[in-house]
């Protein structure tokens, strides 16, 4: 008999009993982590849902909690048509996201085509880029909003002998250029190294054929790079989409629970609705869930079509 | 040059450095320089008295007042209710251990889960693992908004609200993006090395840990690594789910917003804001290069 055939097949119970402790094994790999996400994800977002058409009253100082049908949803439109902060929250918020479309993205995008390239001081760059990544928000609010609320006052009436940008941040003038100045400066640190991992896989064979064949830089980045890089431009303009109604443009952390009217964004005033009473009271939840599910109603379709439309008719790298 | 642009820095020596690159140089120089400015002003802006301060703000300290590092460390607190239902201070030194447990634990926990579920998924291919796969990118995909007030309520519902155990169950998630990085890594890894291994006596839990777990464990610590700096900076997560136990970032929330002239002064602000921002610029300069690696390429040893 030869070697070959002096192997054992394994019977069909021993099969059985691997594919019983496969599962077995997968079963309590996978259980908890599963179960966390039935909890956290399944449970957390029907709550929400449920909460939308809920209640609560402690005026009386005990919670009640009633059923309202639509009552919060029709909460919500008679805040649209009563009061002018959820139009200019509405406002804000677009305007954050055109800045976010229009100026941090296509910078991100150069910053990153420079750092590829490895023009002078590339490395220094990216450590300068990412470092506001790594820094608490809150730090930075701190440096910013000191700098802005002394700094500049100083320096405008030293060499200008203006003496009207005290309190920027408080100004309905000059406080939303400071807002969006501090929103679009540290803004490139997070989707500069996705932007350097896409460009990572460009084969570099790509870029010397293009040059070899007289296309300069410009035309390099614009007709080699972004239809390469595409997937990942279209992942990053969906998510600052979905963004639009939970950009809190570092608000709270600038103003905490006292963001003037002017300033606020949709996302604001969602985490206002929660965080003015946190776990204190549940009185303010109903309509920050109702506000979250008409919302995500809105947002959500809007991104999936984005993203189609995105992905159908941008570039491709053929 | 491969290694280079291995590393996202590829320049071609046939390629001059031209106009385009010159202009996008300038704004690199001017948004550094912004944000150096900006830094170099709040250091000597920590640096100064009260009274030197108010003289000069925009000057160089004159007056070297490292005190105020100190005076961060005994005036920074905030009152909260111990487990003995009693009210009483929590200084900064607690602050950030409570930085380290919640940032580090969470970090670990959820690292470790969603490589354990990328490597179920891309290892085990049934049914079920699809699905699983296919709920991670739906919900990375379909955003929902809005729904902090209901998670507040399950949490207190199941007695998790304001424990760090009910951080650590809150960030045992798997559908985040490091999940499909994880996925995409281990995918990678040749099947021969498991069954080699399961030839050799390996049981299944030994090919995961011995075998396919040390191939990608370079992008673990890189992805522990972000993560543990996203939960040290975050301070909205322990002000709804943790009041009583403030982490570091909350408690220079709730220094910025405090009215007391103790602290309503820059040069104490931003003393503050340096003591919460060195520990984590330490870890970023020794793993920098570990934090800033291209997360593909980190996936998979040898």
């Amino acid at each position: 008999m030869s070697p070959a055939l002096s192997i054992q097949r394994p019977s069909f119970r021993t099969k059985r009993k691997k594919k019983a402790m496969s599962t077995l094994f997968y079963t309590c790999m996978v259980l908890i982590p599963l179960a966390q996400f039935f909890i956290f994800y399944g449970v957390v977002n029907f709550n929400s849902i449920l909460l939308a058409f809920k209640s609560y009253d402690n005026s009386t100082g005990v919670v009640v909690e009633s059923w309202i049908g639509w009552g919060n949803f029709e909460r919500v439109f008679q805040i649209f048509r009563s009061e002018q902060t959820l139009w200019i929250a509405t406002k804000n918020s677009l305007l954050y996201f055109a800045f976010n479309l229009c100026v941090v993205i296509p910078l991100s995008m150069l910053f990153a085509y420079y750092i590829y390239r490895g023009y002078p001081a590339a490395g220094f760059f990216k450590v300068m880029l990412f470092l506001p990544a790594v820094i608490c928000s809150m730090v930075l609010v701190i440096f910013f909003k000191e700098f802005v609320e002394t700094a500049i006052p100083e320096l405008m009436e030293r060499w200008f002998h203006d003496d009207g940008w005290y309190a920027i941040l408080s100004s309905e003038n000059k406080g939303p250029v400071a807002l969006m100045t501090f929103y679009v400066w540290f803004l490139f640190s997070g989707s500069i190294l996705l932007y350097l991992n896409a460009m990572g896989n460009i084969p570099k064979s790509l870029i010397e054929a293009a040059q070899i064949d007289g296309a300069g830089e410009f035309r390099t980045f614009w007709r080699v790079v972004i239809p390469t890089i595409w997937p990942t431009l279209v992942s990053l303009i969906v998510l600052a989409l979905a963004d639009l109604v939970a950009n809190q443009a570092s608000l709270f952390s600038i103003y905490g629970i006292f963001a003037p009217t002017w300033s606020q964004t949709l996302g604001y005033y969602q985490f206002f609705l929660v965080a003015k009473y946190g776990a204190d009271s549940p009185v303010n939840y109903p309509l920050a869930s109702a506000f979250g599910l008409l919302f995500t109603a809105i947002v959500a379709p809007l991104t999936l079509l984005l993203r189609y439309l995105l992905t159908r008719f941008g570039p491709r790298e053929d | 040059m491969q290694l280079l642009a291995h590393r996202g820095l590829y320049r071609s020596k046939k390629t001059p450095f031209s106009a385009f690159g010159v202009i996008i140089g300038i704004l690199l120089i001017l948004y550094v320089l912004g944000i150096m400015i900006l830094f170099l002003w709040s250091f000597s802006t920590a640096l100064k008295t009260t009274d030197n301060f108010d003289r000069d703000p925009l000057g160089w300290t004159k007056s070297w007042a490292w005190t105020n590092f100190a005076d961060v460390f005994t005036k920074m607190k905030v009152q909260v209710t111990g487990n003995d239902g009693k009210r009483h201070m929590l200084y900064l030194d607690q602050m950030f251990l409570y930085s380290l447990l919640y940032a580090g634990g969470s970090a670990l926990i959820q690292t470790l889960t969603t490589a354990t579920m990328a490597y179920m998924t891309s290892t085990y291919r049934n049914w079920f693992s699809r699905i699983l796969h296919n709920i991670v990118i739906v919900t990375l995909i379909l955003p929902i908004v809005g729904n902090t007030a209901s998670m507040l309520q399950v949490m207190n519902d199941l007695h998790l609200y304001d424990h760090l155990y009910g951080a650590y169950i809150m960030k045992i998630g798997f559908n985040n993006i490091y999940y499909l990085i994880f996925y995409a890594a281990f995918s990678k890894i040749p099947k021969d090395y498991r069954e080699s291994a399961r030839i050799d006596g390996a049981n299944l839990l030994q090919l995961y840990t011995r075998i396919s777990f040390p191939m990608v464990s370079s992008l673990f610590w890189t992805v522990f690594l972000l993560l543990f700096i996203g939960y040290w900076n975050d301070y909205q997560t322990p002000l709804l789910f943790l009041p009583d136990k403030p982490t570091a970032a909350l408690g220079l929330y709730y220094f910025l917003q405090s009215t007391d002239p103790v602290f309503a002064n820059p040069p104490m602000k931003v003393a503050a804001g340096i003591c919460v921002f060195i520990p984590i610029f330490i870890v970023f300069l020794i793993f920098r290069n570990r934090i800033m690696q291209d997360l593909n390429e980190g996936g998979i040893k040898g």
